[in-house]
């Protein structure tokens, strides 16, 4: 429900408030950007039986959401609920498959040796994606490393992937951690956001290569800190690789996960597909693998 | 808002140092371990460490921003 008491979803979309969860986003997104916020939730035309699962349930994917609700003082059952925004971006086109690790039906990825389940694998995540896939991966693993003999590991590259782990806690000064996620934050959120052009994802991967630069100044006052400006230098390298792949996807696809204003409509002929990442000697090299369904 | 801990409830088991966030430490005060929020502004409410306090001393609590905006 929108500020002016419009039940929008109803306008928007043959399915009303069944739509796609991307649509769902996309349509709200729409009426915050017309000025039509805020934004709610109605649930009093639920019946009680089904106001006590909601309630129930609830709890379960936020253990604190009843405790927030509770806190606001809202009341599900007598007055809608402000929402806001959280996924504008999503990793994938839905909640089973999308971005992550590529991986074939055993979970394993490119890397011999290397599976991934859940969440971070291109291929079913949420929580009965992960715990079924974690448990094939897990076999595959095992079945994997009994064949293996021990690996002759490179110890200087080791020593050296450690040294540069390390070193925001041995530098004497430099940047804190705050400062340059702050930087990758706004540089994604303003080129790299739901509406994107070559232009914006151009202009965002030039400030991410000098945001890149401040790397090596990374200054860590303890072990905390150290762990926090490692998980740095991973998002910036992650929001590089989103940039890159959004500037090589030239079509929109499940608005607005993915949405090129100079190329509007979403291209099946040539785009229904995956477009896959590699590591190139540090470089990241793209390419596309079509998908049949 | 980092979560309330109880300390009279709390039996200084150190379940809540599991945090994921990297938040709730324990530290020695009169020879007894204690938990404390060593980075209270990083908690975001997951409510991990209620759950998994055996003994309930944990109370989940939301900063005014939140409860207001």
């Amino acid at each position: 429900m929108n500020a002016v008491g419009e039940y929008y979803m109803e306008e928007r979309h043959p399915m009303g408030n069944r739509a796609p969860r991307n649509d769902l986003v996309f349509y709200s997104l729409k009426e915050l950007k017309e000025g039509r916020g805020p934004l709610f939730i109605d649930c009093r035309h639920l019946s009680d039986s089904a106001m006590d699962h909601l309630s129930k349930t609830l709890g379960y994917d936020k253990d604190t959401l009843p405790d927030f609700f509770e806190q606001r003082g809202e009341d599900l059952r007598k007055k809608p609920v402000e929402i806001a925004l959280s996924e504008c971006m999503q990793t994938g086109p839905t909640e089973l498959s999308g971005g992550g690790i590529h991986i074939d039906r055993d979970c394993a990825s490119t890397v011999p040796g290397l599976y991934a389940a859940g969440d971070c694998a291109s291929n079913n995540k949420t929580v009965h994606g992960a715990t079924t896939s974690g448990y094939h991966a897990g076999k595959a693993a095992a079945t994997y490393a009994l064949k293996r003999r021990p690996l002759d590991i490179d110890m200087n590259y080791v020593k050296e992937l450690c040294a540069n782990f390390l070193a925001p806690l041995e530098r004497r000064e430099g940047l804190s951690y705050r400062q340059v996620e702050a930087i990758i934050g706004k540089v994604m959120l303003e080129n790299v956001g739901p509406e994107r052009t070559a232009t914006s994802l151009k202009l965002g991967l030039e400030k991410l290569k000098k945001t890149e630069e401040l790397l090596s100044e990374l200054k860590a006052q303890d072990t905390h800190e150290l762990m926090r400006a490692n998980e740095t230098k991973s998002i910036l390298q992650v929001g590089k690789l989103m940039a890159q792949a959004a500037l090589y996807r030239e079509e929109s696809r499940f608005k607005p996960y993915h949405c090129r204003l100079d190329f509007p409509e979403t291209d099946d002929e040539n785009w229904c597909g995956l477009v896959l990442i590699e590591n190139q000697k540090g470089e990241a090299r793209l390419s596309f693998k079509k998908l049949s369904y | 808002m980092p979560p309330v801990i109880d300390l009279e409830k709390c039996i200084g088991c150190g379940i809540c140092e599991e945090c994921m966030a990297d938040v709730i430490y324990m530290k020695e005060v009169d020879g007894k371990k204690i938990p404390y929020l060593k980075y209270p502004d990083e908690c975001w409410h997951c409510g991990a460490c209620r759950q998994d306090c055996p003994v309930e001393a944990i109370t989940i609590r939301f900063p005014p921003e939140m409860l207001i905006i």
